[in-house]
């Protein structure tokens, strides 16, 4: 009973103590241990009992040291034997002895501790250790030490590793990870600044709770405009808390703009679902499916088929607006070595055997450096109200003999309609170089047709060279366009030569004559000529004058028609175009007569002539970000005559604009005035928006009101259109292209050997497929597997250049330069021999045997500018100097290390002199030798 | 640089406005006259263009004014193409006139270039033929029938 009285005692005086440890060292905060704990078991002795004090408290940030000062209790300050233990929680480390004796009687009252506050402490109060402090006869007291962590902000933001590559027109997938290195729960929230013209397809992103220690992986995913050009583009992303920027990072993007889809991806199907309201208030739908793309390595896809129709010209307008069109279904299989082509198909076989054919059938076409074979088998596609179809078939052949071109061709055609057409042809052709680079080619034909047969034949000469090309054809094919040709008779000339750098001509001529079932004669001639005179790099003036006459007299069977008319129209006009930058600005005006003749059945000839003169401006700004253009138009004729008179078209219109600050969602919109004929005025007010979705979806609306679409009341209502738009990238049938690496040849051994490292970064083309190596140098590119990969030198850091290629593997080696120092001995230790050395011409000749040629950069020196690594047997061509010398034996190889510039000296000995006795009869002169 | 594309932007802006201005100042449109034809109404039209291609041609024909002998209007028509099924707007403003006993003359302004029609009229119907400007060696052609839907 005693005993647990005394303790009582002591816990008053521990009581007493703590409230002056408090306030010896810290206020107590809220929430920290106020209360004295005391702990006992029922056996216990005194130093079993634990009594806990208030803590002690300090701050500090992670990764540091702090010296906390702990106090003696009240209790045990008189004691001569009071012992210490420093017990660390957690993560925390205590520097120096954890355990220590203390004399208190001697004065000391306070106790050193050194705490390590460890880097992954989180932000706020944490007990940190623990300071027992235990003397006979004592209870142990414990006095806590809290360290206060102060808050550490500190959001990592890493780039995924590796170069991003896209193509333009499509989506690219930005990844990216963000840490949490700091101590405290963190909601950041991305930012991007993306280039003009993108869009992110995330709609709204939310904000990201990321703990301590915590990594997120991120990918955003941007919509590169088609527009883009190829190069380096640049996203910018920011972690924000608050108005706070905790990280940001800037991300290079590799764009590249080909016309054919990358070979990375598979073939992009598109199905989209359209609705349309037209004039009457009526709906249409139009369901359209469409695949383009690479099935795999230089295989690709194009197919397309249609399903709905659109009643009435504002639906189809419509359904033009929001890109979406009627056509009968086709599959087209396209490789280097051929073409396959099903469904809805055509072709042309050549002038005289067949134009422009085509049916519901296949198409064949294969390819090779020497020959290539097209052929065509379709069923005509039935006439509005008929179920009527015709057979179709042709094929063609050509074969290269030397640098000429043979070609046959034979063909069966026919359709069905109002004016039916029909032909079976052959032909033989030949197409031979000629001079000053030009080709003429030549064909005949016999030709049969409806109603008769005739001997086709046709002659073209072609001359393409540099900016100027010039082009005489001149073709006769019985039958005509009835027939499948162009016409019954054509003759046309085109020619276009720039005279200097800034003033270039361009001038045709042409004239046709044609019978049809529709017309007995069908002629057209005209001419013009161009010339244009660029006044600076950006703006171009030119004048045009041009002159354009037809003819047609209809044929009398035709019910209620006869007669003939004809249009002379002449015109002489002056444009200027010019830009700066993403600013055009076009104008052109134009002064001219137009004459209009009609002959009706048995009536006589009616003429009229009326000016026509008219001026158009457009002015606008194009970039990937969109087109914003003005327009205007105002041309004036007779207020008589049949004339579209006094019209003035004033209009404004966006293409393809986008708005981002509504997620990047493109706009169009045009506005367009048009006044004519009298008072009578129509307008166009039209808007639309391409929204992306999610997943691939999107939509895209459209609203026009037209003046020239009336409902039958009168109204010209608006014309509503919706489409939705699903876009799918699905993956090639098997892995496209060639893979190699794009190594550093550091023995320019060009082969790649262990511990010669790839080169990321790099970009390799073949044909026009582009892929850049990753980070281990590794590539993989799409293309005709019969072009070669090269390596695309732009690419590389400077000084470094292609060394050659073993299989697929593209080695690259640096380049240094070399100097071979020519001397010239003295002959014969006579007298130094003077001679130009400046035609020298020196030759490393590698060990694949290319020749690398040195140019002369000093009297005596010869410098080879860029020499990749690699071992050279040195050459020397001294033909052209003005002394024979030769360069003395052996000579040295060249051995570019690539890691210093390489100078070797190379000795010229003149040719001896040997002097002859004429009186022994073997020489008479001096010889060189 | 700066200066240099504000200067440019200014001058196209202004040269554009400026001479849109004076030129539709100086456009004077004829008093229209009495009527000397009865076209004015609604027409369907119904066509075929025989070259250089194949195409059906649906729509209508809107007579919006007439004056003397001639009138306008605006021609809205649809094109399917015979060969590959293809559909395609085509639309345009119509100005023509009378000439002759029953002879129906117009232009029809369609992508660009105008087409010249030429039908004789029985009743309220124009039949005829038409031709435009030649487009790839071949002249654009054909024949058309109006019917008259309302007056």
């Amino acid at each position: 009973m005693s005993r647990v009285a005394g303790l009582f005692v002591v816990a008053l005086c521990a009581l007493a103590s703590s409230a002056r440890a408090q306030s010896s060292v810290t206020p107590v905060q809220p929430g920290s241990s106020t209360a004295i704990m005391v702990s006992s078991t029922k056996s216990a002795s005194a130093r079993d009992i634990e009594i806990t004090l208030p803590s002690v408290t300090a701050s500090g940030a992670p990764r540091s040291y702090q010296v906390v000062s702990v106090p003696v209790p009240d209790a045990l300050s008189r004691s001569p034997d009071v012992e210490v233990e420093i017990v660390p929680r957690g993560q925390f480390v205590i520097l120096g002895p954890r355990t220590r004796a203390l004399d208190a009687g001697s004065g000391r009252k306070r106790l050193g501790v050194t705490i390590g506050i460890p880097a992954s402490a989180l932000a706020g109060r944490i007990v940190a250790a623990e300071a027992r402090f235990t003397s006979p006869g004592s209870p142990t007291l414990v006095v806590p030490v809290e360290i206060d962590v102060t808050l550490v902000r500190v959001v990592v933001l890493r780039p995924a590793a590796g170069p991003i590559n896209a193509q333009a027109g499509n989506d690219v997938i930005l990844p990216f990870d963000i840490a949490n290195a700091g101590n405290a729960i963190e909601t950041v929230s991305a930012s991007l600044a993306l280039p003009s013209g993108w869009a992110t397809r995330e709609m709204h992103p939310a904000p990201l709770v990321i703990a301590p220690g915590e990594t997120l992986k991120r990918r955003v995913r941007l919509k590169i405009p088609a527009l883009s050009a190829t190069g380096s583009a640049f996203v910018q992303v920011s972690l924000l808390v608050g108005a706070d920027t905790l990280a940001s990072e800037i991300m290079t993007i590799e764009i590249f703009n080909s016309s054919s889809i990358g070979s990375q991806s598979g073939p992009l199907v598109t199905s989209a679902i359209s609705h349309a309201v037209d004039e009457n208030g009526h709906g249409n739908q139009l369901f359209t499916l469409s695949a383009n793309g690479a099935l795999y390595d230089s295989v690709r896809i194009d197919a397309r088929m249609s399903q709905g129709a659109a009643f009435g010209g504002a639906a189809s307008n419509a359904f033009a607006r929001l890109g979406s069109y009627q056509s009968s279904a086709s599959l087209m299989l396209s490789a280097p070595s051929g073409q396959l082509s099903l469904g809805n198909t055509g072709t042309s076989f050549s002038d005289l055997t067949g134009l422009y054919p085509y049916g519901q059938g296949a198409l064949l076409h294969l390819q090779h450096p020497n020959w290539n074979v097209l052929s065509l088998g379709a069923m005509s596609l039935p006439p509005v109200g008929s179920t009527t179809r015709k057979p179709m078939f042709g094929i063609r052949g050509e074969r290269q003999f030397g640098s000429a071109q043979l070609s046959t061709s034979i063909s069966h055609l026919a359709d069905e309609g109002i004016s039916p057409r029909s032909l079976d042809a052959f032909g033989v052709g030949a197409a031979v170089p000629s001079p000053f680079g030009s080709t003429f080619k030549a064909e005949i034909a016999e030709r049969r047709f409806q109603g008769g047969s005739g001997f086709g034949w046709s002659s073209e000469l072609v001359r393409v060279a540099g900016q100027g090309n010039e082009q005489l054809r001149v073709t006769h094919a019985p039958g005509g366009s009835d027939a499948f040709a162009r016409a019954t008779n054509e003759i046309l000339a085109n020619i276009s030569e720039p005279l200097s750098s800034r003033l270039t001509v361009s001038a045709s001529a042409w004239r046709t004559t044609d019978a049809t079932s529709v017309f007995t004669g069908l002629k057209s001639n005209g001419l013009s000529l161009r010339p244009q005179y660029t006044l600076h790099g950006a703006t171009t003036i030119a004048l045009d004058a041009r002159s354009y006459v037809f003819d047609a007299a209809s044929r009398q069977t035709t019910p209620g028609v006869g007669g003939a008319f004809g249009t002379r129209d002449q015109q002489l006009g002056i444009s200027l175009s010019t830009y700066l930058r993403q600013y055009y600005f076009n104008s052109s005006a134009y002064l001219g007569n137009v004459a209009r003749t009609v002959s009706p059945s048995g009536q006589p000839t009616v003429t009229d002539r009326s000016p026509r003169n008219y001026w158009m401006t457009n002015a606008g700004w194009s970039g990937v970000g969109g087109v914003i253009e003005v327009q205007m138009r105002v041309e004036q004729t007779r207020d008589r005559g049949g004339f579209v008179n006094q019209q003035s078209l004033f209009g404004i219109r966006g293409e393809q604009v986008v708005l981002p600050w509504l997620s990047g969602i493109r706009a169009e919109g045009e506005l367009q005035r048009i006044n004519g004929f009298g008072n009578e005025t129509s307008a166009i007010m039209r808007a639309g928006l391409a929204i992306p979705v999610v997943n691939g979806f999107s939509l895209k609306v459209d609203a026009e009101r037209n003046s020239i679409f009336h409902s039958t009341s009168g109204r010209v209502p608006w014309i509503l259109g919706l489409r939705i738009e699903h876009v799918l990238m699905v993956p090639m049938l098997r892995t496209p292209g060639k893979s190699g690496y794009v190594f550093e040849d550091l023995n320019g051994n060009q082969r790649r050997d262990p511990g010669e490292p790839g080169v990321p970064g790099a970009i390799v083309r073949r044909g026009g497929e582009t892929a850049v190596a990753d980070a281990s140098g590794k590539y993989r590119v799409g293309g005709d597997f019969r072009q070669p990969v090269t390596i695309d030198e732009a690419s590389l850091p400077d000084g470094w250049s292609a060394s050659g290629a073993d299989h697929s593997d593209l080695g690259v080696s640096l380049s240094t330069s070399a100097e071979i120092e020519l001397v010239v001995a003295p002959r014969s230790g006579i007298a130094a021999v003077q001679v130009d050395l400046a035609k020298a011409h020196v030759i490393a000749r590698d060990d694949a045997g290319r020749e690398w040629g040195a140019i002369m950069t000093g009297p005596t020196t010869a410098t080879f500018q860029a020499l990749p690594i690699g071992t050279y047997k040195l050459e020397f061509d001294l033909s052209e100097l003005s002394e024979p010398l030769v360069p003395r034996l052996p000579i040295p190889v060249l051995i570019v290390t690539g890691k210093d510039s390489k100078s070797i000296t190379i000795i010229l000995d003149p040719r001896p002199i040997r002097m002859w006795n004429a009186a022994d009869g073997r020489g008479g002169s001096a010889q060189k030798k | 640089m700066r200066i240099a594309l504000k200067f440019f932007q200014k001058s196209a802006v202004l040269l554009v406005f400026a001479g849109a201005a004076l030129v539709s100042a100086c456009l004077k449109s004829t008093e229209p006259q009495p009527s000397l034809i009865d076209l004015m109404g609604t027409w369907n039209y119904v066509g075929v263009q025989t070259g250089p291609f194949r195409e059906d041609l649906t729509g209508t024909l809107e007579i919006t004014s007439e004056s003397g002998t001639s009138f306008q209007g605006q021609l809205n028509l649809t094109g399917r193409n015979t060969q590959t099924g293809e559909t395609r707007p085509l639309n345009g403003l119509v100005s023509g006139s009378e000439k002759g006993i029953g002879v129906i003359d117009f232009d029809a302004d369609i992508e660009s270039s105008l087409r010249r029609h030429v039908g004789q009229i029985v009743v309220d119907t124009i039949t005829g033929t038409w031709a435009g400007p030649p487009s790839g060696g071949s002249m654009a052609s054909g024949t058309f029938r109006l019917e008259r839907e309302s007056r």
